[in-house]
């Protein structure tokens, strides 16, 4: 076809390592046309960014490829290094996962902006291409862009430096851009915002697209095309209602039905396979809810008006106060027996801060925190050590949070010996704690680096569950895991309530996790609940503006919803600032 | 900015002070020239007074308590007198004068020696980074740790028998020991030439051995530089490979480098020590070495200012270095 820009044809790519060669990516084959979105998707270690940097060239030396990729009809393994840059940030560019770190922290973000143009462009004076990186800033809906421009990285928050990101990947109105994971490391407002911005900026120019994800939910709204990918070999791929609505490949399916929906009571009438499988778990937690209302059951945490600020300090001999950060601002919310509580908030609202607060057992600044009805601050040593085992965390990282050198038996038995259990009964309550969790007794000699990420993350919460807490404060339990693995994690969790009846405060970014396991949610920002109510209410009427937002920014992994969501934030006129001032320059 | 630098000066005077006054205390205690001013040998006995004289005026009187010479001391610091050499030097000359006459020669030598083994370690460190595993690579790990395992006297005796087989087999070397001719005219171009050329050998002797240790640290942290997003990103741009590293990788590299060039002044003056010693220079190492060895008090503690003053200098230098290169201390 005339109008192919990208051609990728039974791409091979392996690595040599100690265990042998690992094959990144297998037969893989697909093209993209001009001004067509396709999505790859896959989870962690599908092979679907080595594609993608493969067809950069910018694949790391140890790395052999094989197979052809074309793009504009020139074959990109026949070039060198020199040709290829002459491509690179001008035919094709690329948007990076990590905006925190894929900006030279050195340079002022115009500077670099304004090299990419003069990389291309060396012809434009320096001035002009900083003009040009104002404009380009401007928009990409930055506020300012002026100043902005003169700025270094980390005087940028987390969305803008990927816009900044976008608006370098834009800048030479390149025919490929490619996105490896863009919204992965944002918050779920800012998420929605950049992948707005990255749709238009692609219809703008006209521009062929390649999204790199794990997020169905992303892909539903912005892909035209979806390729599935899974361990190094592509698995299916179609357009993107067909993936949706009538998955083909059982993985597919997995994929789809393992994604958390936010828009779960009204998904039963879609016809996208989307959210199934935790559909079955919000089900059993709804079926399961106990005879007793929750006002009469006993409280297992109460907090109260509680406060943590941390001052601003400045000078290094002599510290004085010039200002203070008020972590969190005075919460109260409780958890009855039984039940899962979610607090749901970006990044710095205060949702750690909580936690540590409650977890230290200590009084806090103000406020009171009462554990079963007792004070945390009222406690002596002892009292405090053993209330120890009543409450217990599981950690976002299930890599850092366990310890490579004890094999997991002994990982799960470590609270159990601080509490002086008896050497047979730890043994036996091993066992019984690996089968609850979905591992085999047998594992209790393994090491951690065994261990897939959601096995880590079961050990972590049969470590939690070791001492029968009341209960357990999950720290974003599920978000460094895949959907498919999220679903196992979450649907366990799920089981874990209703079997043990054990209490959860369950601390998240994401609301369509939550949706499926809390019976309360309470939503945070800066510092204070803005929001706390039974998940149905919270979710089909939100009362506070902010929690209206939250909600309106979960991608919904439906393509028609998705389709309807959707606005158009890339200034076209700033974009188009420069257009006449190009002519002038070439003439 | 001027609040700034005020604050940073008057630290760094008290570090200076306190470092010096360690050393003074240190020394007069443990140091005691009176036992070698009299050799048991003297033919004559001295009469007390003039014995006492003789100590007092040096101020090292063991009769007088320490801190009373430790205040008068300090009396002749704040008017920049830092007492006469003591110890069998009985010439009495002021440290101030000696100190005068041996800087400006070891300085050259310890700036120098620091500055090119600097960027030679820079250098060799980024490209053994950037082509690792490769020959280049290879042999300048292996060259950079028989150099840091070898005793400096060992590095300085290679240096110099290579220079005599030179002269052995072409009649022409550099002059062997010290750093300057006193038979040629001082300030003419003799003299001068002279000059540089006994510089060559002590000066490659300190620049290699900061040039091994630097290029072990610029490997590492080039290293980290390599698989950076950023430096992923700057390609992604259309920089070449080699263009990236040198505008985007470098700089990021070099940063952590500057702490490392605060410790790298004081690791030249302990080489010069060696280096001085066995090519014949007049030197302040030398002056440190001799002064210990003949208990001279006074020029202990003014070799100690010196190195402190020195080494202060040289963290602001470093401070000053990561300032520019890193906007996000700034």
């Amino acid at each position: 076809m005339s109008d192919t820009i990208l051609s990728v044809r039974d791409l091979t790519v392996t690595f040599p390592s100690e265990h042998g060669t690992v094959r990144a990516v297998q037969n893989l084959s697909y093209e993209v046309h001009k001004g067509e979105a396709l999505a790859i998707v896959g989870e962690s270690g599908s092979g679907k960014s080595v594609s993608s940097l493969a067809v950069m060239g910018l694949l790391p030396a140890t790395a052999s490829i094989s197979g052809e990729i074309e793009l504009m009809g020139r074959k990109i393994f026949t070039l060198d290094d020199k040709q290829l840059s002459e491509l690179r940030g001008n035919t094709i560019s690329m948007v990076f996962q990590d905006p925190l770190s894929a900006l030279t922290p050195v340079y002022r973000v115009g500077d670099q902006i304004a090299e990419v143009v003069r990389i291309h462009h060396p012809e434009r004076s320096a001035a002009a291409a900083q003009a040009r990186a104002v404009e380009l800033l401007e928009a990409v809906g930055i506020p300012e862009p002026g100043r902005r421009a003169k700025q270094y990285p980390h005087e940028f928050s987390g969305g803008m430096r990927q816009r900044a990101m976008i608006a370098m990947a834009i800048a030479n109105e390149p025919e490929l851009i490619i996105a490896d994971e863009p919204t992965t490391a944002l918050d779920v407002t800012i998420q929605a915002q950049v992948m707005e911005l990255l749709k238009s900026a692609q219809e703008l120019l006209g521009a062929a697209t390649v999204l790199i994800t794990h997020d169905m939910g992303v892909v539903a709204g912005f892909a035209d095309r979806v390729l599935v990918m899974k361990d190094s070999r592509m698995v299916e791929t179609g357009e993107v209602d067909e993936i949706f609505y009538r998955p083909r490949e059982k993985y597919t399916r997995d994929l789809l039905s393992a994604v958390p929906r936010v828009d779960l009571a009204e998904s039963e009438g879609t016809a996208s396979v989307a959210g199934a499988a935790l559909r079955r778990v919000a089900e059993a937690v709804e079926a399961t809810e106990p005879a007793i209302p929750r006002e009469e059951r006993p409280a297992v945490l109460e907090v109260e008006d509680l406060h943590r600020v941390y001052p601003i300090t400045k000078g290094a001999l002599v510290r004085r106060k010039v200002g203070e950060q008020r972590a969190v601002d005075g919460i109260s919310f409780d958890i009855r027996e039984g039940e899962c509580v979610a607090l749901v908030g970006e990044s710095g609202c205060g949702k750690t801060t909580t936690l540590m607060e409650i977890m230290q057992l200590r009084t806090p600044q103000q406020g009171v925190i009462r554990i079963g009805g007792k004070e945390t601050g009222s406690l002596t040593r002892k009292e405090r050590q053993a209330l120890r085992s009543d409450v217990t965390i599981v950690f976002q990282d299930p890599m850092a949070a366990l310890d490579p050198r004890m094999p997991i038996g002994d990982i799960i038995r470590e609270p159990m010996r601080v509490q002086g259990y008896s050497a047979e009964r730890m043994a036996e309550r091993v066992e019984w704690l690996l089968k609850t969790v979905g591992l085999l007794p047998e594992h209790a000699a393994r090491y951690p680096t065994e261990f897939s990420g959601g096995q880590r993350q079961r050990v972590g919460v049969a470590r939690a569950l070791a001492c029968d807490p009341k209960l357990i404060v999950l720290d974003e339990p599920t978000s460094a895991l895949d959907v498919t693995v999220q679903a196992g994690v979450l649907a366990m969790l799920a089981d874990l309530k209703t079997r043990l009846g054990v209490s959860f405060l369950f601390v998240s970014h994401d609301l369509s996790v939550v949706r499926h396991i809390s019976d309360r949610i309470a939503v945070m920002r800066q510092g204070r609940i803005v929001e706390i109510g039974a998940t149905e209410d919270v979710f089909s009427d939100p009362q506070h503006e902010y929690s209206k937002e939250l909600l309106a920014a979960v991608p919904i992994p439906d393509p028609v919803i998705a389709r309807s969501r959707r606005r158009m934030v890339l200034d076209r006129a700033a974009f188009e600032g420069a257009a006449p001032e190009d002519g002038s320059t070439a003439a | 900015m001027i609040r700034f630098v005020s604050l940073r000066l008057l630290t760094y005077v008290i570090l200076a002070f306190v470092a010096t006054s360690f050393a003074y205390l240190l020394a007069a205690s443990l140091m005691h020239p009176e036992e070698v001013l009299y050799p048991p040998i003297a033919t004559q006995p001295i009469p007390p007074a003039t014995a006492q004289m003789y100590l007092d005026v040096r101020n090292v009187n063991p009769d007088t308590p320490l801190f009373e010479r430790y205040a008068t001391w300090l009396g002749g610091l704040i008017r920049g007198d830092l007492g006469v050499t003591t110890g069998t030097n009985k010439s009495m000359v002021p440290v101030v004068q000696e100190l005068a006459t041996r800087i400006p020669i070891s300085l050259r030598l310890v700036v120098l020696g620091t500055v090119i083994g600097t960027v030679l370690g820079v250098l060799v460190g980024m490209v053994s980074a950037v082509r690792r595993n490769s020959i280049g690579d290879r042999v300048s790990t292996f060259l950079a740790f028989v150099l840091l395992s070898l005793p400096t006297p060992v590095v300085i005796l290679i240096v110099q028998q290579t220079n005599q087989g030179v002269m052995d087999l072409t009649g022409w070397g550099l002059p062997a020991i010290n750093p300057i001719n006193p038979l040629l005219a001082p300030g003419s171009w003799e003299s001068i030439s002279y000059q540089i050329k006994a510089l060559v050998m002590p000066t490659i002797v300190l620049a290699l051995f900061a040039a091994a240790s630097y290029s072990r640290y610029m490997k590492v942290t080039t290293l980290d530089v390599l698989g950076s997003d950023y430096l992923r990103t700057a390609r992604a741009k259309g920089l070449t490979r080699g263009r990236a590293m040198t505008k985007h990788g470098l700089r990021m590299a070099l940063i952590p480098m500057g702490q490392y060039f605060a410790f790298a002044v004081g690791a030249a003056f302990t080489g010069s020590l060696f280096v001085e010693l066995m090519f014949n220079w007049q030197g302040i190492g030398r002056f440190a070495v001799s002064s210990i060895g003949m208990a001279d008090v006074n020029g202990t503690a003014g070799v100690v200012l010196y190195t402190a003053i020195l080494t202060l200098l040289s963290a602001t230098f470093a401070d000053f270095l990561q300032g520019v290169l890193d906007p996000r201390i700034r």
